[in-house]
């Protein structure tokens, strides 16, 4: 009883890669629904844990938080970046103009719509 | 004699045409300059935004490194956002416990400090470091409060940072304390906006 109060409370994040996907869905209609309707699109999206399919647009990297990557968006469809995991090997292999599947968080819609602790499932 | 005459006031005409084209030319880049910082703003998506609360039995502390920023120059209006479930924590309970038992981060998914800088902000922004007084709103779990903080600003070469530091009290955003949970929680908290660079919009 008491490894398992001790488990849970020091148990870190979920692990995006071990856990299953809510939703599964492209990073186009992800950003297309947050610019049409952003309370019904973080009613179905926020906290979720959402496969994102898509083309890698760019990838900017900072030491500390690591990679964001931005899938490819347009007019009709609002930007969709995710922040990945550091430390998993997988989400160092890919580049800009990938087409890939990513497993995130959704935290919601700001100036992109946003995803955190990002892990790449696959790549096509 | 009319021969000299004439070459004396011809280069007097020219340097009158030249002050005149001189002039003009130096009135005309400063309105250029006046319309572009008119119309200019700084922004950035990737603040690294961290709250800090330290309670007798522990302390407490997440981040979030996709704030938003804007700084507008002409109206010195300033917004700093973020949303809630993008806060990371060390321990997985303490991080579902903040976005369902406090923030309620599905209901109230975003915080925003919206305020203007109480002085006016130079058309052109030299390099330097600035320190201005903001005087603004802080929404957070849909409560709205009055928030005076002040911002640092530093330029060197046309780059701009931004940071900024201040203290909520969390219960008068009506974010509830549980009296088991008093030792562990702090109702004071102090959020760090870490230094940005910001870009041109």
């Amino acid at each position: 009883m008491l490894a398992y109060l001790g488990y849970q409370y020091f148990r870190p994040p979920a692990d995006t890669v071990s856990i299953n996907a809510d939703i599964k869905e492209t990073a186009l209609n992800i950003g297309a629904a947050y610019l049409q309707d952003e309370t019904g699109s973080d009613t179905k999206y926020l906290g979720k844990v959402v496969d994102i399919s898509g083309k890698i647009a760019a990838i900017e990297s900072k030491v500390s938080e690591g990679k964001t990557v931005y899938f490819e968006a347009n007019d009709n469809s609002a930007p969709v970046a995710v922040l990945m995991t550091l430390g998993i090997s997988k989400n160092e292999s890919f580049s800009k103009g990938d087409s890939v599947l990513i497993r995130a968080f959704c935290t919601g819609y700001l100036m992109d719509v946003t995803f955190n602790r990002g892990a790449l499932i696959m790549k096509y | 004699m009319s021969e000299p005459l004439q070459g004396v006031k011809k280069p007097e005409f020219k340097i009158i045409n030249m002050c005149k084209l001189k002039l003009m030319a130096m009135v005309t880049i400063s309105l250029l300059l006046q319309i572009n910082a008119k119309c200019q703003k700084y922004y950035s998506k990737d603040a690294k935004v961290s709250f800090y609360s330290k309670a007798p039995l522990e302390n407490i502390e997440a981040h979030n490194y996709k704030g938003a920023c804007i700084i507008e120059q002409q109206t010195g209006m300033v917004t700093f956002s973020v949303l809630m479930k993008g806060f990371e924590f060390a321990k997985g309970l303490m991080q579902d416990h903040f976005n369902e038992n406090y923030v309620e981060s599905d209901k109230y998914p975003k915080a925003t400090f919206a305020g203007v800088i109480n002085e006016k902000v130079p058309l052109v922004l030299q390099d330097g470091k600035h320190v201005w007084k903001v005087s603004g709103s802080m929404t957070l779990h849909g409560i709205t409060k009055p928030l005076v903080t002040e911002i640092k600003v530093s330029i060197n070469k046309g780059v701009v940072v931004v940071e900024t530091a201040f203290g909520l009290n969390i219960i008068e955003y009506g974010i509830k304390i549980p009296s088991i949970m008093e030792e562990k929680i702090s109702e004071k908290v102090q959020v760090i906006v870490s230094p940005t660079q910001l870009q041109k919009l």
